[in-house]
C-alpha cells in the first residue's frame, strides 16, 4: 500500500515536472513574441525609447529561456 | 485677432529652461498662433515672454518622455506613414491615473506568495517546486505588468497639423491605426463624468468624421477641453487654408 502511493506521488511530481517545463516552454515563446511586438510598436511609433523597450523586452526572454533551464535542472 | 489656446503638458523645453514634471503651463503651436501668448509662472508678463518667445515660435516643443501623456509639439515623435511636411501638435496617451486598477493588481499579484506560503498545505510541497512555482508566478507578474504598460505606451493619439491619428495594439498580435483628415472633422464632443475624471481632469474626446471610420474616440486623455479646442482652432486654420487655395 505504502509503495503504490510512493509510485503515485512520484508520478505526480513527475507529471508537474512535465507541466511547469512545458509552460516554461510557452513562456519562452510569449517572451520572443514580445521583443517581436515591441520591435512592430517601434515601428509604428518612434519616440526615442524605442531601444530602451527593446532592451527590456530582450532582457525578458533571456530571464525567461534562464528560469527553464533552471527549473529543468533543479526538478 | 490671434488664436491663443492654453494647455497643460507634462515636461516643456522652451528655450532650454526645463520645467519639471507636472507642471501647469499655457503653451501655442506656431500654425495656430499669429502672436505668441505664453505665460510664467515667475510673474513674467505676457509681455516679456512675447519678445523672447515671438522670435523662437519653432522652438516651442516638448520631448515626450516614457510617462507623458500631453505632449504639445513633440520633437522626438515619429510615426509610420508620417509625410515629410507633417507636422505633429500633440501627442496624446490615456492619463496616469487609468493605470492604477492593474498596478493595485500587480502590487496584489507580488505579495501574494507571502501569503501562500503561510497556508499550511505548501508543507507537502517538495521545495524545488516551491522555488519553481514562486519564480514563474512573478513571470506571471511580469508578463502581466509589461502587456499593461505596452499597452499603455503604445496606445497614443496624435494630430498633426493634417490629420488625427489613433494607434493602438490591442493585444499581442493586433495593431490598429485609423486616421482622419482634419477637414473630415464633424464634430468634437468632449465626455467628462466621474468623480476620479472630474478630480484629475481628464476624460474622452469622441470626433466623427466624415471618413470610413465615423468615429475616433481619444479615451481618458488629459485635459479633454483644451484638445477639443486645438481640434477646433485647427479646423478653422484648415477651412482658412482652402478659403486662400494653400491646402496641400
Amino acid at each position: 500500500m505504502i509503495e503504490s502511493f510512493d509510485i503515485f506521488k512520484t508520478t505526480l511530481w513527475d507529471m508537474a515536472k512535465v507541466v511547469v517545463l512545458l509552460f516554461l516552454g510557452m513562456y519562452i515563446i510569449f517572451a520572443g513574441v514580445v521583443i517581436k511586438q515591441v520591435a512592430n510598436m517601434n515601428e509604428t511609433l518612434d519616440f526615442g525609447l524605442g531601444y530602451a523597450i527593446k532592451l527590456v523586452a530582450i532582457f525578458h526572454f533571456c530571464f525567461a529561456v534562464f528560469v527553464f533551464v533552471f527549473s529543468f535542472l533543479i526538478l | 485677432m490671434p488664436v491663443v489656446y492654453n494647455a497643460k503638458k507634462d515636461d516643456v523645453d522652451l528655450k532650454s529652461q526645463k520645467k519639471p514634471f507636472g507642471v501647469q503651463e499655457e503653451a501655442t503651436t506656431d500654425k495656430l498662433i499669429k502672436k505668441d501668448n505664453i505665460s510664467g509662472e515667475n510673474g513674467k508678463t505676457h509681455k516679456d515672454l512675447d519678445l523672447k518667445t515671438t522670435k523662437s515660435k519653432d522652438n516651442v516643443t516638448s520631448r515626450a518622455g516614457l510617462f507623458s501623456t500631453y505632449c504639445i509639439n513633440p520633437r522626438n515623435v515619429n510615426f509610420y506613414h508620417k509625410d515629410s511636411h507633417e507636422k505633429i501638435i500633440l501627442l496624446l496617451r490615456r492619463h496616469l491615473i487609468t493605470n492604477v486598477p492593474w498596478a493595485v493588481i500587480a502590487f496584489c499579484m507580488l505579495i501574494a506568495p507571502f501569503f501562500f506560503s503561510l497556508l499550511n498545505f505548501t508543507e507537502m510541497i517538495p521545495w524545488e517546486f516551491k522555488t519553481v512555482f514562486v519564480i514563474v508566478w512573478y513571470m506571471i507578474t511580469i508578463a502581466f505588468v509589461l502587456e499593461e504598460f505596452l499597452g499603455w505606451l503604445y496606445h497614443v493619439n496624435i494630430i498633426t497639423d493634417e490629420r488625427i491619428m489613433e494607434i493602438d495594439f490591442v493585444n499581442l498580435i493586433y495593431r490598429e491605426i485609423t486616421d482622419a483628415n482634419i477637414d473630415q472633422i464633424q464634430d468634437v464632443t468632449v465626455e467628462m463624468g466621474g468623480i476620479w475624471r472630474t478630480i484629475f481632469k481628464f476624460g474622452d474626446v469622441v470626433i466623427q468624421t466624415a471618413g470610413e471610420v465615423p468615429k475616433i474616440r481619444f479615451e481618458a486623455v488629459p485635459d479633454p477641453d483644451s484638445v477639443a479646442k486645438i481640434l477646433r482652432d485647427l479646423r478653422v486654420e484648415e477651412e482658412q487654408e482652402k478659403l486662400e487655395g494653400r491646402v496641400r
